[in-house]
């Protein structure tokens, strides 16, 4: 480390500087720097440049403010340099500390003269003469003649008050009779006495000192209450059931019968006892018997239902008969006579049909059942019932079966219309219209018959040589004609089946495909036809295009390529080749950029770390910028994206097979034993097909490996 | 006004002369100003800390008498 030569410009020549540079100028504040510069002092070559006004009009001319000195400038409120925020914050907390204070001071103010009058009310209290202060300081003698006074005025007080409690008593004694039992509650009912109610003795019964509010005293009859408890003790033990199912007469009148009425007694001692309260004059007189209270409640009663007096008008005119009129008589439903669905139909519906439609069963049908009678064609019938018959008979046994069958077989009649002569005429016509108009599309004149059978022939592949072979002669001119118009014009050729059944292959709708490849096919055979009878193998080691046809004409090679796919490639391969050469070059541009950095030398002053730092910071914009590159080359080219899915094997995968075989992945099960042998079995089994079908002739008889079998020979002799 | 000294270790030394609210973009132009590199070439930093260019040396804690470690890019 350098020792301690710090460099150092004065503030006139740093205010120049800042100045050029366009930054305010310095505000000295003198004294702090130089205090801290006094302090060490060090060898400070550089003594003051120039002076402050020159600093100050630097400043200005750089647009900074001036220099700051302590008279410089009042405080000003938008100055927002850093010392003038610190001092603002300062005088803003200082603010806040004397707002803090004075509050604290103004609670304890508060307390201070709550505290006060706290105390001087308690002290209020204590107000008044104490007992010591009775002192009128007269002296002793004095004292005792005043004591003697006190003495006689206490006596005095208490004879009164003793005066006064013994007159009350007097009072209450003499004075008690039997209108002061008025009001008071006797514990039974009026009844219970019976005769002895004369001469009954009623005590006070027992209570609780500190019982209810709302208890009275209440006086019963000592005899009385043992005889209760007797009674209930007794029925206790009778076990008496708890239900009465005639009623209680007794209870009626008070409607006691509650539901659980026989637990009252535990729930509620208090609810319902039998009492009656004395009247005024502390007697019975007016509390009434049970009969007595039977009598009210039943006038109650019959108060309450009010009945008319028109009882004596004499009753309406009734008869003992009903008016008829006012009878309602449910009448039966007649039950609907349901008719026989008609079963049997009439026959004359199945004749016609049956010499018009096509489909032969009708005809065995009606045979087996009118016995190949009437309006039927001869010819056709007696052609064909003779065989059917014998068809027939094995039927004729099962009868059940025949007639369900039969049943059948005129539901299906019924279905087709029967047609006259006329209407099959018209519809027949109709039908070879639109066939007609079906093959206009693509042919000049109509007239060539498409229905299922040329289409299925026209679908047929071509024929295999070996069945070629006997009769290539005579079939090569036929093969002539059809080859030019089929090519030109493809011309309704009248379905002239062969004797194998083969059919020209008219152009068809479905088989636009197809034509090419059948005249590929036509042209050879009928070119390349020797001697043998095989066709002549095109010479494939001549160059790729013989092998391409040879290759499409047993079509293990799409024919044509549309082009789009072609346009496509080419778009992928520029693509592809910009996309190399974009790299090569970055790479280029890279290893250039390091070799220059190298010889740059700052490598010299950088640590490690700070190297690694560089080259990552230089990656990272290499990349940043490649990918920039990429996107951009990206956005104008759009290809052509197909997924294809490979097995372990390296074949390709169809959409169930590449899921399957995701999900055994995912879930890390593969599929059991016998599973995985019978997948293996059928990989085997295409492998082997794929090798025994690509370079053999395709057909039943034609592998070279069946052909040595049969000669049992080790090969076969190519001819 | 502070003074901040700049230190590469190298044998310079540099005191400067500066306002707390300078940023150390403006710093280094004084810096550069002084030791006669360019501006841009100049890196400031304490211990990891790089300062960046557009933050006032206030915000830094930059105060008056503080060392900065000087380093070139």
């Amino acid at each position: 480390m350098a020792s301690g030569d710090v460099e150092e410009i004065s503030i006139e020549e740093t205010n120049r500087i800042r100045a050029s540079l366009g930054l305010k100028p310095l505000r000295v504040d003198p004294a702090p720097a130089t205090a801290a510069r006094e302090r060490p002092p060090k060898a400070d070559d550089s003594g003051d440049g120039i002076s402050i006004e020159e600093t100050n009009r630097l400043r200005a001319a750089l647009g900074l403010k001036p220099l700051k000195t302590d008279t410089s400038g009042p405080p000003d409120a938008d100055d927002n340099s850093f010392d003038a925020q610190e001092r603002r914050a300062a005088d803003n907390w200082k603010k806040h500390q004397e707002e803090e204070d004075r509050k604290k001071r103004r609670q304890e103010l508060k307390e201070k003269i709550r505290k006060g009058q706290d105390k001087a009310q308690r002290e209020k209290k204590l107000e008044g003469k104490g007992l010591a202060d009775d002192s009128d300081d007269e002296g002793a003698l004095a004292w005792i003649k005043q004591s003697k006074k006190r003495q006689r005025k206490a006596a005095a007080q208490i004879e009164k008050d003793l005066q006064d409690r013994e007159e009350e008593e007097a009072r209450l004694r003499k004075e008690y009779d039997a209108r002061d039992l008025a009001g008071l509650r006797v514990g039974h009912d009026i009844d219970e006495f019976g005769d002895a109610i004369d001469g009954a003795v009623l005590t006070l019964k027992d209570a609780e000192v500190i019982g209810e509010d709302n208890e009275e005293d209440e006086l019963e009859n000592a005899g009385l209450v043992e005889r209760q408890k007797l009674k209930e003790r007794l029925d206790a033990k009778k076990r008496k059931p708890d239900y009465n199912p005639y009623g209680d007469d007794d209870d009626d009148a008070e409607g006691e019968s509650s539901v659980l009425s026989k637990y009252d007694d535990d729930i509620d001692p208090k609810k319902k006892r039998k009492f009656f309260v004395l009247d005024e004059g502390g007697s019975t007189a007016s509390v009434p018997s049970k009969d007595v209270k039977r009598q009210q409640q039943i006038s109650e009663k019959l108060k309450k239902i009010p009945v008319s007096l028109d009882i004596l008008k004499p009753a309406e005119q009734q008869s003992d008969y009903i008016d008829p009129t006012t009878i309602k008589v449910k009448q039966p439903r007649k039950k609907k006579v349901r008719t026989q669905r008609r079963v049997a139909e009439p026959d004359e519906d199945i004749f016609l049909p049956e010499t018009v439609s096509i489909g032969g069963n009708a005809a065995a049908a009606a045979n087996s059942d009118s016995g190949g009678g009437g309006a039927m064609n001869v010819d056709s019938a007696a052609a064909e019932s003779k065989p059917r018959r014998v068809f027939q008979e094995s039927f004729v046994d099962d009868d059940d079966l025949s007639a369900a069958l039969a049943l059948q077989r005129r539901a299906a009649l019924k279905k087709q219309k029967a047609l006259k002569p006329e209407e099959l005429a018209k519809k027949l016509k109709e039908e070879g219209i639109d066939q007609a108009m079906a093959v206009d599309d693509d042919t000049e004149a109509p007239g060539l018959i498409i229905d299922e059978t040329t289409e299925f022939v026209g679908s047929l592949q071509a024929p295999t040589i070996p069945i070629r072979r006997p009769r290539e002669a005579p079939r090569e001119a036929p093969r002539e004609v059809p080859k030019p118009p089929a090519e030109d014009e493809p011309k309704s050729e009248p379905s002239s089946p062969d004797a194998d059944g083969d059919v020209a292959m008219g152009s068809t709708n479905a088989d636009r495909e197809m034509s090419p490849e059948a005249e590929v096919k036509v042209e050879p055979e009928a070119a390349g036809i020797t001697s043998t009878g095989l066709e002549e193998e095109t010479t494939i080691g001549v160059g790729v295009g013989s092998m391409l046809s040879m290759l499409r004409q047993r079509q293990l090679v799409d024919s044509a390529m549309d082009p789009e796919a072609h346009d496509k490639m080419m778009e992928k391969e520029t693509f592809l080749a910009r996309q190399r050469v974009a790299q090569l070059e970055a790479e280029r541009k890279a290893k250039a950029a390091r070799e220059r950095d190298r010889n740059s030398g700052k490598f010299d002053k950088m640590s490690a770390r700070e190297k690694e730092e560089y080259a990552r910071y230089e990656n990272k914009q290499r990349d940043t910028q490649e990918a920039r590159d990429a996107a951009a080359r990206f956005k104008d080219y759009k290809p052509d994206v197909k997924l294809e899915y490979k097995d372990e094997f390296g074949r390709s995968m169809n959409q169930k097979e590449a899921f399957k075989y995701l999900s055994h992945q995912f879930h890390g099960k593969w599929s059991g034993k016998k599973k995985t042998e019978k997948k293996l079995k059928k990989i085997d089994d295409e492998k082997k097909r794929m090798a025994a079908s690509s370079l053999n002739p395709e057909g039943l008889a034609g592998t070279i490996a069946d052909t040595a079998k049969k000669s049992r020979t080790a090969g076969v002799r190519l001819m | 006004m502070i003074e901040v000294t700049c230190n590469d270790r190298l044998g310079k030394k540099v005191r400067v002369k500066c306002e707390p609210d300078d940023t150390v973009g403006d710093f280094k132009m004084l810096l550069a100003a002084q030791i006669g590199t360019s501006h841009e070439k100049i890196v400031l930093k304490k211990g990891y800390t790089v300062f960046k260019d557009h933050i006032t040396l206030a915000d830094y804690e930059i105060h008056n008498e503080s060392n900065l470690e000087l380093y070139y890019s």
